[in-house]
């Protein structure tokens, strides 16, 4: 029994899940799924603008083009802020003075910022996209006007605040403990 | 001109004592710190491809080796990680231990100062192993990236908070 124990305590010991270490699993992570994102984007900016901007079919209306054209704009929007996100990633130095190191962490691993900005106009893009599309007066006839965007807006958005809860999540289970690592350490630097 | 694995060869082989130095404060047994140092040294091969020369190799394995802890004090218990060597010649810098009657044995001395340094902050700890190593001020505000003169403060600072604790540990016992 004592024996198992000690085994146990060795293992757990042995185990160094450093800072870095854990920084650095998480943007390995974060690093490989922003460029699936990135990619993503770039055939969606190609497919919607082949689909609804390029395509000579003249039963596409005027709701389709501009539908389209606001998608195309979502995700080219898109493909350039993940693309940006996948360098700074794949730049990060993890050999910075301390204080610096923890200055960038407590900035990158926070779950509000600035980049919410952005994820919010791809968002809102893509909103203006699909109520276009359904405002068409050749869809949904059997609702009005006002209808149509209740509906469009109410699905849309439960759809988004859902994965934005279910990003909590994950935040919370990854990148929380880096971030407050980080901020501890750094406010107790500052003091 | 010199392969990754060569120049990676070399830095082992020069500063694998060093890093050894730093490691054996934040872990328990041998093998910890094995365990520890080796977790450096991946750090310093993963991110060798980033050293711009903008400070010395050395400080900058440091600056890997102070981070790379870190994490391992977080992970392990804050209070109890720091470990001190009898045979450490900077601790008796630290105390400034020519100041202290001979009358006072030294192992008691040192166990006092092993429980004082481990009710200290996880930064404050790393100031001291750094302070044990005798590695500069400027090299240290250098690793840690804060100013010389906030390095000096807190050493300071953290000095006079490990005297009191020793004075009232002596009060006690």
């Amino acid at each position: 029994m004592n024996h198992n124990n000690e085994m146990e305590n060795r293992n757990q010991a042995i185990d160094v899940d450093s800072l870095v270490s854990r920084m650095q699993k998480e943007d390995s992570r974060n690093k490989r799924m922003m460029r699936s994102v990135f990619y993503l984007y770039i055939f969606c900016t190609v497919f919607y603008a082949g689909l609804f901007i390029i395509n000579p079919d003249p039963e596409l209306t005027t709701y389709d083009r501009l539908g389209g054209l606001f998608y195309v704009l979502a995700f080219l929007t898109g493909t350039f802020f993940f693309r940006r996100e996948y360098h700074t990633l794949k730049n990060t130095d993890y050999t910075l003075p301390l204080f610096q190191l923890l200055k960038t962490n407590e900035v990158r691993y926070r779950f509000f910022s600035w980049k919410w900005i952005i994820i919010l106009l791809i968002l809102l893009l893509i909103d203006v996209g699909i109520s276009l599309s359904f405002l068409n007066p050749g869809r949904l006839m059997q609702f009005t006007i006002l209808e149509k965007l209740v509906i469009i807006q109410g699905v849309f958005w439960s759809v988004m605040v859902a994965a934005g809860i279910v990003g909590y999540f994950l935040w919370k289970k990854r990148s929380y403990p880096i971030w407050k690592d980080s901020k501890t350490l750094l406010d107790e630097l500052k003091a | 001109m010199k392969s990754k694995e060569e120049h990676f060869r070399e830095i082992v082989s020069a500063q694998q004592e060093r890093v050894w130095n730093i490691c054996r404060h934040y872990a328990r047994s041998q093998d910890d710190i094995k365990d520890l140092q080796q977790e450096v040294m991946i750090n310093v091969w993963r991110n060798l491809g980033s050293f711009r020369g903008e400070s010395l190799l050395s400080t900058w394995i440091y600056r890997i080796a102070v981070n790379t802890c870190l994490g391992y004090i977080l992970k392990e218990n804050r209070r109890s990680a720091f470990t001190l060597s009898m045979d450490n010649k900077g601790i008796d810098d630290l105390m400034q231990t020519d100041e202290t009657p001979e009358k006072i044995e030294y192992e008691q001395q040192l166990s006092l100062l092993h429980d004082a340094i481990n009710r200290l902050t996880v930064i404050d700890k790393l100031l001291i192993s750094l302070a044990i190593e005798k590695i500069p001020t400027k090299e240290m505000a250098e690793i840690i990236g804060i100013t010389e003169p906030n390095v000096r403060t807190k050493l300071h600072r953290i000095r006079e908070d490990l005297r009191k604790m020793l004075k009232g540990g002596n009060y006690e016992s």
